[in-house]
């Protein structure tokens, strides 16, 4: 009896949702690609990110970055990212590359790249893949479920799943700015269907010919008095060769 | 690592005038330069291990209470343009030690590292002089890490995760190659036959292939020095919380050495090394776990077959008996052989079977603090080191840990011979 109600139950929703996509004269597909587009831009690129861990409004923490990224639109065996710590000091040098979703971090004290997971923190609210990840299209399916209106702009409101479990989150809900594409919320989940953190887009200014985000704020869900602000900079396009994206490398990078 | 390497020292400084020259010669129009300055502070208290087989009753040597190690690391990169760099580090150290109704200081300096990287063409590296080749996957044993993948020192078991280890290696001198391709590098690193002083490195070839298909990273390497080593590593990564790790070498011979009792009265025990006709295996596997909340696990099971059997353990501690009728009741002489077996035995890696496991879990409390337990379990004896390490990040450029060992095993028991019972450390880092 329980499992009947749960294939009626599946069924009808899986319906629901297919009659609702097929109603709106965009796909949740085509949505994800202009929002990565606004995320960061389809070529080889560069941009500086500052982090900052706050509680109760107080900053406790603040992190430098200097990020490299490549393979953005691409598939995932493609995409690639290097950070690079430039403050605090006690972090200077250190490292982090991503690629084909497997993390290494790079210490300089330690001379050696050390294998570590994706859900390993890197400062407060910010998991590793919160950083290196820009790529929605990559990581998740998404799902065009509704159309809502957030401060006076009208937004379509999807629901993304991760496609692979190496992904940081199991399932995300995004608010996108009809108007322009510009992500404005994500709510992130995790495999328990609780919210875990809600991130805040803000600050759209001009770079490499696109409106682009200036800030991400991330909230723990449980404790709202743990914030962590991201602040992106600096976007350039670079030429990146695929051979820097590998662990032995690291120890090159100026 | 613990000698003092004038040799190294010597060449090293050598190695350094030699890229000064070199850089001066270059273009100064693009001298780029970044900096990094370590000051670390390290007070150990001590407490004796009365019942320990190498210092019966904690008479026969004597064990300091305390000793205080302050160390200054110095790292100075200098780039010329795109292409090339040079690279300095150095280390000074004082170190102050109780010695009864005294105390005894000492201080130390080295250069660590002081190569030149060279950019021969995009995908060509190539560097020249002092430098630290480390290696390895996997976490507390790194067998691949050819030049030192098991801490000599067991005095600072809190951080026998061989990273911070690696910190204070001293680098050879040597000619290392890079090719970097799309699906990985290869590596073949060259060093002399050096011959001054005390030291007589013999030369070595390393060469190491890493690719990568999808979350498979693999390491294929061949070593030489003295005795041939070849190596695999392989690490995956599984989910988003999961990395496990595996790595192998099959050696000829070993360093272990094992006593034996000698037909002569005076030494009436031999240390015998394992044969270097022999092939033997090492072997770790590792897995590396991060919770949801952050919590992250490591444990690795570390297989020796050069460890002890539990035949030569026996004859091991039968060896350091007092009572044992070797000596003949002559105290001199059971002092001789203990002195012999200080500096040939090297406690804590003589077993064939180990276990670590190590608990760390980020920013709990409030925000900046870090505590750590950890475990390295002797499987054969069921001996163990126990530590919990708490760590208290300040302002981004100060760090102050506290450390406490619990060697915990019975008189014959391989942790059971380290003549502590418990370690104290407390520790403070300050960036500059």
């Amino acid at each position: 009896m329980l499992g009947r109600a749960f294939l009626l139950t599946l069924v009808l929703s899986n319906g629901f949702s297919f009659v609702s996509d097929k109603s709106y004269a965009i796909s949740a597909e085509e949505i994800i690609e202009r929002v990565d587009d606004v995320r960061g831009p389809g070529k080889p690129f560069e941009l500086n990110l500052e982090i900052g861990d706050f509680k109760e409004d107080k900053e406790v923490r603040r992190m430098k970055l200097e990020i490299s990224i490549k393979g953005k639109g691409q598939t995932l065996k493609e995409f690639k990212s290097l950070s690079k710590t430039t403050y605090p000091p006690e972090n200077k040098g250190t490292i982090l590359l991503y690629s084909q979703g497997d993390l290494w971090i790079y210490i300089p004290k330690v001379r050696r790249p050390i294998r570590i997971s994706p859900r390993q923190r890197l400062i407060g609210q910010v998991a590793n893949g919160d950083v290196i990840g820009v790529n929605f299209a990559d990581d998740y399916d998404s799902e065009l479920v509704s159309e809502e209106v957030l401060d006076g702009k009208r937004c379509y409101v999807l629901e993304l799943r991760a496609k692979r479990e190496s992904v940081t989150y199991h399932r995300v809900k995004l608010w996108v700015d009809k108007s322009n594409f510009h992500p404005l919320i994500t709510e992130h989940y995790g495999f328990s269907g609780r919210l875990i953190k809600t991130g805040y887009y803000r600050s759209f200014v001009e770079s490499l010919g696109k409106e682009r985000p200036k800030e991400l704020e991330i909230v723990d869900a449980i404790n709202s008095t743990l914030r962590t602000k991201m602040f992106y900079s600096n976007y350039q396009l670079k030429k990146l060769s695929d051979r820097m994206f590998q662990k032995d490398y690291l120890q090159h990078i100026r | 690592m613990c000698k003092v390497n004038n040799r190294k020292l010597a060449s090293g400084s050598q190695i350094l005038i030699l890229f000064l020259l070199f850089a001066a010669e270059s273009a100064f129009a693009n001298l780029d330069y970044s900096y990094r300055f370590e000051f670390n502070e390290e007070f150990t208290y001590q407490w004796v291990n009365k019942k320990s087989l190498l210092n019966p009753g904690g008479n026969l040597f004597y064990v300091p209470k305390y000793f205080n190690r302050s160390i200054l690391d110095t790292e100075i990169k200098f780039s010329f343009g795109e292409k090339s760099s040079l690279t300095f580090r150095d280390n000074l150290i004082g170190q102050i030690r109780e010695k009864g109704t005294f105390t005894k200081r000492s201080t130390r300096n080295y250069v660590k590292e002081a190569y030149l990287s060279y950019w021969v063409s995009k995908g060509y590296a190539l560097n020249v002089g002092k430098e630290n080749i480390t290696g390895g996957l996997c976490y507390a044993f790194t067998p691949t890490d050819y030049f030192q993948y098991f801490t000599r020192d067991i005095s600072n078991l809190n951080d026998i995760d061989n990273q911070e280890k690696k910190n204070s290696r001293e680098g050879e001198v040597l000619l290392k190659n890079e090719l970097f391709f799309d699906w990985g590098n290869i590596m073949f690193a060259y060093g002399p036959e050096f011959e001054i002083g005390d030291f007589d490195d013999k030369q070595f070839y390393l060469i190491r292939l890493v690719s990568y298909i999808g979350s498979l990273a693999s390491e294929l390497s061949f070593f030489h020095r003295q005795r041939n080593n070849i190596g695999l590593g392989l690490s995956y990564s599984l989910g988003r919380s999961w990395v496990l790790q595996w790595e192998n070498i099959l050696t000829r011979g070993s360093d272990i050495k094992t006593i034996e009792e000698s037909d002569n009265f005076i030494p009436p025990f031999n240390f015998l090394e394992r044969s270097n006709d022999k092939i033997f295996i090492e072997s770790a596997a590792s897995f590396n776990y991060t919770a949801g909340d952050g919590l992250n696990i490591i444990g690795e099971y570390f297989y020796k077959q050069t460890g002890y059997t539990n035949k030569e353990w026996d004859s091991t501690f039968d060896s350091l008996d007092p009572s044992n009728p070797k000596f003949a009741g002559n105290s001199l002489i059971y002092l001789s052989h203990m002195i012999s077996v200080l500096h040939n035995l090297e406690v804590g890696q003589l077993g064939k079977h180990y276990f670590y496991l190590r608990a760390v879990k980020p920013d709990v409390f409030v925000d900046k603090l870090e505590p750590e337990i950890f475990c390295l379990t002797n499987l054969q004896d069921g001996s163990t080191i126990v530590g919990s390490k708490i760590k208290y990040s300040f302002r981004g450029r100060a760090q102050f840990s506290i450390t406490f060992n619990y060697f915990v095993g019975e008189k014959r028991s391989e942790f059971g011979l380290i003549p502590r019972e418990y370690d104290l450390i407390a520790e403070c880092n300050f960036i500059f």
